[in-house]
């Protein structure tokens, strides 16, 4: 640590000697190098090169300078006699081959024989992002990450490659330094989205992300593989001076767009229509529309402006045997719903010794905490509520307040009623509360040349804490109010051992590995609840002050994974490339005859430009075709899922016995097993004149075993049981194209990628597909069955309004309901003149045809601009939002569409008329499914950076201002807060949908960066 | 030598890579849960696997927030029973329960769903301990008592579910597997003659030295559900044996005063033969039934007074109110109209169904110790009366002084017996079988009687026709529930019954 204060001194303390100032440029075949270090080498002195590639420094009189730059052999110049220095660094040809990691080491990435994307830090923090996954959004082809939610902390979903199972996870593996990392889940104590496992991990720390996607790559994982492996490297340091880095960004975020709604006086008027139109009295709140005026706007009394603020702070470097990095980040967040805050704070260690020639021992260690303070959005399981929603359906011609100052309780349009958003954000209390430690060691042996042994222990442990509390004035306090606490723990530990070997023999090259690895996972939950508080004051923090015990439960699982794996990359002559590999996999969770799998793949690469009628082409700097095929698997199922287990259960005898008892919960399967995914992919990959490079994939991954919880008939006594059944299949076409179109003066760079993915589920042993759980009393609105893809969307098809004079008695009818003139019409494919189930048809899909990635950037003098573009296109999106906001009923208040709805003298042939029937309220139609397609300026950013002339004779180094906007601009036709927007994103049955889910936001930042 | 060097190394490292793995580390023991194959041991887990059972009658083991919370006589089976007839409306702004209210519903009618499942996942649970506990070794009076408890639940549950769907699948053991589960409808004899069998086994294995009533059957309530059973069937002189069998026991008797059957200090006694115990007092969360939460008028709580969570869903018809004779017991005690707080200020409104409310006990009404009462004695009497009207084409001596006995209780007003309701006598078959019908509406409301009286008369279509109860529109498929779309989709062996 001393030495570490002693190099942050001198390298801001100033020398002075005998010494002569020379200055010069330094260069490459393309013209000036910014940043070269150049060294005076009897004082240990330097600076780096400006924008312009010129330094200025001070050496002695006769002295040595070093020049050295990445990927540039360095060169020493005598400076005697001489003040100034044109120097033509010359590319490296071995440190230019770039390194990518793969599972268990890495390879240079000429030699990468499966599908791999890799972002560097550079791409991903082009926009400004405060996690990795939002780093990587559109920016690997076959990566569809999604932002469901706006709620800070949430967490987004990433498909690779489509969606690959029903049951178990979607998510890819991330193995973050070698470590995989484990996703824990919410108990449920708070109403809200997931938190993000990814939050635990600062971006700024991240070197690299590489995202395997096919099973070539991704079979060295084994059970863990089938939806794709996304590697994160963090930085390291390095041998020279230490570099101090600054960053802050502070910015301000706006909701994106209000739905229009009706006001009060537009609601009384529906309300008496629609009472009228169904027979039933008028309600007396709406007596007299023309007196309630325009109201209360629900939305503007939720959403503001809300500030985000982010520092970073890191220290890297070292010596020759010993490196460090230490890191810093406090980030805190204010939500757009009022009441919602995040914060969150990181601090990670990387430290490398060399402990002998052959032996170097490494550890990381990252702390994490993130405190969220919600509102009820979003809410996963049970009743949907969600703050969002009843902004929207709440009376208008309610004030916030009432004459005496206190809150309006509760809404007066419907049975049951909904709470009023404004005293359910500021008088309930939703905390979230995680803290993570990641901390691995490693040891590196070098047995002899080429032969390496690693062991590496790691653990990962998480703590979370969820607390809620409704007060007993707000309206879902129901009077008495309610706390609930949840408590989850969790640890993995992970011991794996692995031998590598590489070495070239003449034409032969060799990179093997072979390794075990053990792995632990366990974790543990206790909740409890209770309500009946006298006392709105402790809340949460004083559950036992709730007169009724409603609930304590907790819970305990481990599961167990034991793994052998090898593989072996063989190039012969540095044009053929073959990679074999294997893992063994063993998992606790699957039935007694199926606990181990082998998950082997093979792939090949053909490097055509080292073939002589290429090797001296000027335009072809690298082509490329790789072939690979693997099995991988997915065991993503909860521990004890094959076992038949009893639940307990309570009765009560009479006032003074309880009976309790032991009933069944799940029933055994002892064949359950792993999910198998078999893939093949192929790929080429070309380069034109070491400028434009353009890679695609074309793949098909096969998935068999599928898990599936799915319904039984009741009369087993159960409602639904894990079973392997079914097959499903994705395939798909990826291409990306990187271009430096410019690299004078001006730098223009062009990236750009495009996936495309078709789903099918092709073996189902359900006939009738599973059908979602009803959303808003409707039910059946998508549905998996064989021969479809996930995410299908059914409903009725509409045919226009019934206008006066038609024939009643032509038109197809539900049979509980005779319609009338201003009634929908809806089509009766089945033409039996009923509607009913039959009638049904495929209103859309929640995925899309095809998702991309468009970034560009360009550099002139100290300016640089950069501009990101995301978009998804043709999917639909089930937009229950709407559905509640076109019901016409009076029941709640609906958007302003309803403006327009049929009346005798408006015989429109779009908006049915006001009715107040209830049976009518439950008819899904193509009306709800929506064009989800978008695109979306996701970010934009002008940067300049100071010029480092100016810096001189201080310790500053660099120094970047810029400002930023994000989702400034979205192009699409859905009509409601955003088209990304993914309740239920994280489950394959019901994903797509838009339903009370916190809206997202567009952000204006601006911000510094300072290196010492 | 250093050849030899580097192969010690590597076989070092390799025997390092071998050694860390062992046999058993992928072994799973669950920790907060049985494992299902190290249960069905001892006399304390028979007994538990017996428990069991009642917590699927009760509240079902679906969470809170599911829609398929609660057992049978958590809601559906009074509520269902009564809004499906003449005698109460649904308000609650749900197209499912206004689907059954009006005789709107159809095969995917999700309370309909539920009430099958709850149905289907009690008798599992019931055949689990009738096939295991015989193998337990135990004392064999406890073993048989816990079998025949079980029996006697699982008969209960195939009643209602030939009642409301006809035909319907009969397992009589524990499915291992769901093929086995996956069978076609049995013709309701069969299930008839599955139910009877239950009976007659439960009434004769049920002791009495251990677990006693309470909420558990005991051989006077296999007697009294076989009575019921008979009448459904039409077995009518079976029917009046088993009534007969009651009422000679002299274990029940009428209280004096009608009010007295549902205060809380006169659960399991006296007029109750079997009631599904549930308990406030006892139970964490939202384990007691909803008769205060749905049956209460809201808006009634103020200051720490009236009913708390009420919502006065199920409300009855003014065609039921108005079968009341006004001095009859019963109305009074049946419905409330007003509330009156401390202050002395009163509150009147329309009729709401309060019988079921011991307002002394439970001033707040919602978190009840109230029992669902499933059999009691003014029911074996009626039962013995439709029976003995059916057997003799007209009724007999016994069968007035059966009727009578119910329609005297309703004459005493707390204090004296008022000149109202006289007895019957001199009725024809017809008029005696109209004046048990109606004696069981005034008798029985939210009872879970209703629907199964009017449809074994054939009286569905013509009395809620009748009552002007707002778009109800019943028909006679309606006579029998639809068997529900979910399961048929699972089970292509099920039929549907006509006009669904």
């Amino acid at each position: 640590m001393r030495n570490l204060f002693i190099l942050i001194l001198l390298s801001c303390t100033s020398y002075l000697t005998a010494q002569t100032v020379i200055t010069g440029t330094v260069v490459d075949k393309y013209g000036p190098l910014p940043g070269a270090s150049v060294v005076a080498k009897s004082s240990n002195l330097g600076t780096i090169t400006d924008f312009n590639g010129e330094f200025t420094l001070k050496v002695n009189n006769e002295d040595t300078i070093i020049v050295s730059f990445l990927g540039f052999l360095t060169q020493e110049i005598i400076t005697t006699g001489k003040t100034t220095f044109e120097i033509m660094l010359q590319e490296d040809v071995n440190q230019l081959d770039e390194l990518v990691v793969i599972g268990y080491g890495s390879v240079r990435k000429k030699d990468v024989t499966g599908s791999i994307s890799s972002i560097d830090s550079e791409r991903m923090l082009a926009t400004v992002v405060s996690s990795v996954d939002q780093g990587i959004q559109g920016k690997a082809p076959g990566v569809v990450v999604n932002f469901g939610s706006g709620q800070p902390g949430s967490k987004s979903t990433v498909r690779i490659r489509g969606i690959s199972s029903i049951t178990g996870t979607l998510e890819p593996l991330y193995v973050v330094d070698g470590v995989p990392l484990i996703t824990p889940t919410n108990v449920g104590a708070v109403s809200g989205p997931s938190m993000n496992a990814l939050e635990s991990i600062n971006p700024r720390d991240v070197e690299s992300v590489e995202v395997l996607k096919d099973a070539s790559a991704t079979a060295i994982y084994g059970t863990r593989g089938a939806n794709g492996v996304i590697l994160i490297t963090t930085k390291r340091g390095s041998d020279g001076k230490p570099t101090v880095n600054i960053d802050y960004s502070g910015s301000m975020q706006f909701l994106r767009k209000e739905i229009p709604m009706l006001n009060a006086m537009q609601l009384a008027q529906l309300g008496n229509e629609a009472a009228d139109n169904a027979g039933v009295d008028r309600r007396t709140i709406y007596a007299s529309p023309i007196n309630l005026g325009t109201g209360t706007n629900w939305q503007q009394e939720i959403f503001r402006n809300a500030p985000m603020h982010n520092v970073q702070l890191s220290l890297r470097g070292g010596n020759e045997k010993t490196k460090y990095s230490l890191s810093g980040n406090y980030f805190t967040q204010d939500g757009i719903i009022i009441s919602s805050n995040y914060q969150k704070a990181n601090f990670r260690i990387n430290l490398d010794q060399e402990v002998s020639d052959q032996v170097k021992i490494g550890t990381s260690i990252n702390l994490n905490r993130n405190v969220l303070n919600g509102v009820v959005t979003d809410a996963e399981s049970g009743i949907p509520s969600s703050i969002t929603s009843w902004a929207l359906e709440f009376n208008p011609g309610l004030p916030v307040f009432d004459e005496n100052g206190e809150y309006t309780y509760s809404n007066n349009t419907s049975n049951p009623p909904v709470g009023n958003p404004v005293s359910d954000a500021y008088e309930t209390d939703q905390t979230s509360i995680s803290s993570r430690i990641l901390g691995n060691i490693f040891l590196r042996w070098n047995i002899i040349e080429g032969l390496n042994f690693k062991t590496s222990i790691a653990g990962d442990s998480y703590f979370n804490t969820e607390k809620s509390f409704i007060p007993n004035n707000v309206y879902r306090g129901q009077e008495k109010g309610q706390a609930a606490i949840a408590d989850s723990n969790g640890y993995s530990w992970i011991w794996e051992n692995t031998l590598t070997y590489n070495k070239n023999f003449g034409d032969h090259s060799l990179n093997t590995v072979i390794g075990q690895s053990m792995q632990v996972m366990r974790n543990e939950f206790l909740l409890v609840a209770a309500s009946d508080f006298d006392d709105n004051r402790l809340g949460f923090d004083a559950i036992q002050a709730g007169a009724e015990k409603t609930l304590m439960a907790n819970g305990v699982s481990r599961r167990q994974l034991q793994s052998y794996l090898g593989r072996v990359n063989y190039g012969y002559n540095n044009k053929y490339l073959l990679t074999l590999s294997a893992r063994i996999d063993g998992s606790s969770v699957f039935g007694d005859g199926n606990k181990y799998g082998v998950f082997p793949s093979l792939a090949a690469a053909w490097k055509i430009h080292e073939e002589n009628f290429l090797s001296e082409s000027e335009t072809i700097s690298e082509m490329k075709i790789r072939l690979g095929i693997g099995r991988v698997g997915n065991e993503g199922i909860p521990p004890y899922s094959s076992l038949g287990l009893l639940e307990t259960t309570e009765a009560y005898f009479g006032e003074n016995e309880i009976g309790k008892g032991s009933g069944p919960h799940s029933s055994k399967n002892t064949n359950l097993k792993w999910e198998t995914t078999d893939q093949i992919d192929l790929g080429f990959d070309v380069n034109f004149l070491d400028r434009y490079t353009f890679t695609t994939d074309i793949y098909v991954k096969k998935t068999s075993d599928l898990l599936l919880n799915a319904p039984v008939p009741y009369t087993s006594g159960y409602k639904d049981a894990l079973q392997n059944i079914g097959k499903l299949e994705n395939k798909g076409v990826e291409f990306s194209i990187n271009a430096n179109i410019l690299n004078k003066t001006v730098v223009w760079d062009v990236n750009f990628n495009m996936a495309f993915n078709r789903n099918k589920i092709t073996k189902l042993a359900k006939q009738d597909g599973i059908t979602a759980e009803p959303l808003l009393g409707v039910n059946g609105w998508t549905v998996v069955e064989e021969g479809q893809p996930i995410g299908n969307f059914y409903g009725f098809q509409t045919d226009g309004i019934i206008q006066l004079g038609e024939n009643i008695a032509e038109i197809p009818y539900f049979v509980d309901y005779s319609p009338q003139p201003g009634d929908r019409k809806y089509v009766d494919t089945s033409n039996d003149g009923i509607l009913n189930e039959d009638d049904k048809v495929l209103l859309g899909n929640a995925n899309p045809d095809f998702s991309f990635g468009f970034g560009t950037s360009l550099s002139y003098k100290n300016w640089d601009l950069s501009m990101f573009l995301q978009g998804v296109y043709g999917n639909e999106v089930a937009n229950f939002n709407k559905f509640s906001l076109e019901s016409f009923d009076g029941l709640k208040n609906n958007s302003a569409v309803a403006l327009e709805r049929w009346t005798p003298t408006n015989p429109t042939n779009k908006y049915p008329r006001a009715n107040a029937d209830p049976r009518r309220s439950n008819t899904f139609s193509d009306t709800h499914v929506e064009d989800g397609s978008y695109m979306k300026l996701r970010d934009i950013t002008l940067a300049y950076n100071f010029n480092n002339s100016k810096f001189k004779n201080s310790a500053l180094s660099n120094a970047k201002i810029f400002a930023s906007g994000k989702n400034l601009f979205v192009l699409t036709n859905y009509t409601g807060y955003d088209p990304e927007v993914n309740r239920f994103g994280e489950d394959p049955l019901r994903f797509g949908v838009d339903y009370g889910s916190y809206p997202t936001t567009k952000i204006f930042t601006i911000g510094f960066n300072v290196t010492f | 030598m250093k050849k030899q060097n580097f192969t010690l190394r590597l076989f070092g490292a390799l025997t390092i890579l071998i050694l860390f793995s062992c046999s058993d580390f992928l072994v799973e023991e669950p920790l907060s849960m049985i494992d299902a194959d190290k249960f069905y041991k001892t006399e304390s887990d028979a007994i538990a696997a017996t428990n069991a059972i009642y917590e699927y009658l009760t509240v079902g083991t679906e969470g809170i927030f599911e829609e398929g919370f609660g057992g049978i006589f958590f809601n559906d089976y009074w509520v269902m029973k009564d809004i499906l007839s003449d005698n109460c409306r649904e308000t609650i702004t749900s197209s499912e329960y206004q689907a059954l209210s009006e005789f709107k519903f159809n095969a995917n009618n999700i309370r309909i769903e539920l009430y099958w499942q709850d149905l289907y996942k009690t008798i599992f649970a019931s055949n689990i301990v009738i096939d295991r506990v015989p193998l337990i070794e135990m004392d064999e009076t406890k073993r048989n008592h816990l079998v025949a408890e079980a029996r006697f639940i699982r008969s209960m549950m195939y009643f209602e579910g030939v009642k409301l769907f006809g035909d319907v699948p009969l397992l009589l053991y524990e499915t291992t597997n769901f093929e086995d589960a996956t069978v076609a409808r049995s013709p309701k004899a069969k299930v008839y003659q599955a139910i009877i069998e239950d009976l007659k086994f439960a009434q004769s294995n049920l002791s009495n030295g251990f677990r006693v009533g309470k909420g558990r059957p005991t051989p006077m309530a296999c007697a009294g559900l076989l009575s019921k059973v008979y009448l459904e069937q039409g077995e009518y002189q079976l029917s009046a044996n088993a009534a007969k069998q009651v009422i000679d026991s002299n274990e029940y008797y009428l209280w004096d005063d009608y009010v007295e059957i549902f205060k809380l200090k006169n659960a399991n006694k006296v007029e109750i033969i079997f009631a599904i115990n549930y308990s406030g007092t006892l139970s964490q969360g939202f384990k007691p039934n909803q008769y205060h939460v749905r049956l209460l008028p809201s808006g009634l709580d103020k200051n720490g007074e009236g009913p708390e969570n009420a919502w006065g869903w199920e409300v009855p018809t003014e065609d039921l109110y108005d079968s009341f004779n006004p001095l009859d017991r019963r109305r009074d005690a049946t419905f409330i109209t007003s509330f009156t707080y401390s202050d002395g200020t009163t509150v009147e409104f329309d009729p709401y169904i309060g019988k079921f409310w011991d307002q002394e006990e439970e001033p707040n009404g919602n978190n009840t110790d109230s029992d669902v009462v499933y059999l009691r004695y003014a029911d074996i009497l009626l039962i013995y009366a439709e029976a003995l009207n059916e057997i003799n084409g007209g009724p007999t001596a016994e069968a007035y002084i059966a009727i009578n006995a119910v329609r005297e209780r309703a004459r005493f007003n707390g204090t004296t017996y008022l000149p109202i309701l006289p007895d019957l006598n001199g009725l024809s078959y017809d008029a005696f079988r109209d004046a048990v019908l109606e004696e069981r509406r005034l008798e029985f409301v939210m009872e879970g009687q209703r629907y199964h009286d009017l449809v074994r008369m054939g009286k569905l279509v013509e009395k809620v026709n009748g009552a002007n109860k707002g778009n109800a529109s019943p028909m006679e498929i309606h006579n029998l529930l639809p068997i529900p779309q979910r399961e048929r989709s699972l089970n292509s062996k099920l039929t549907q019954n006509t006009g669904y």
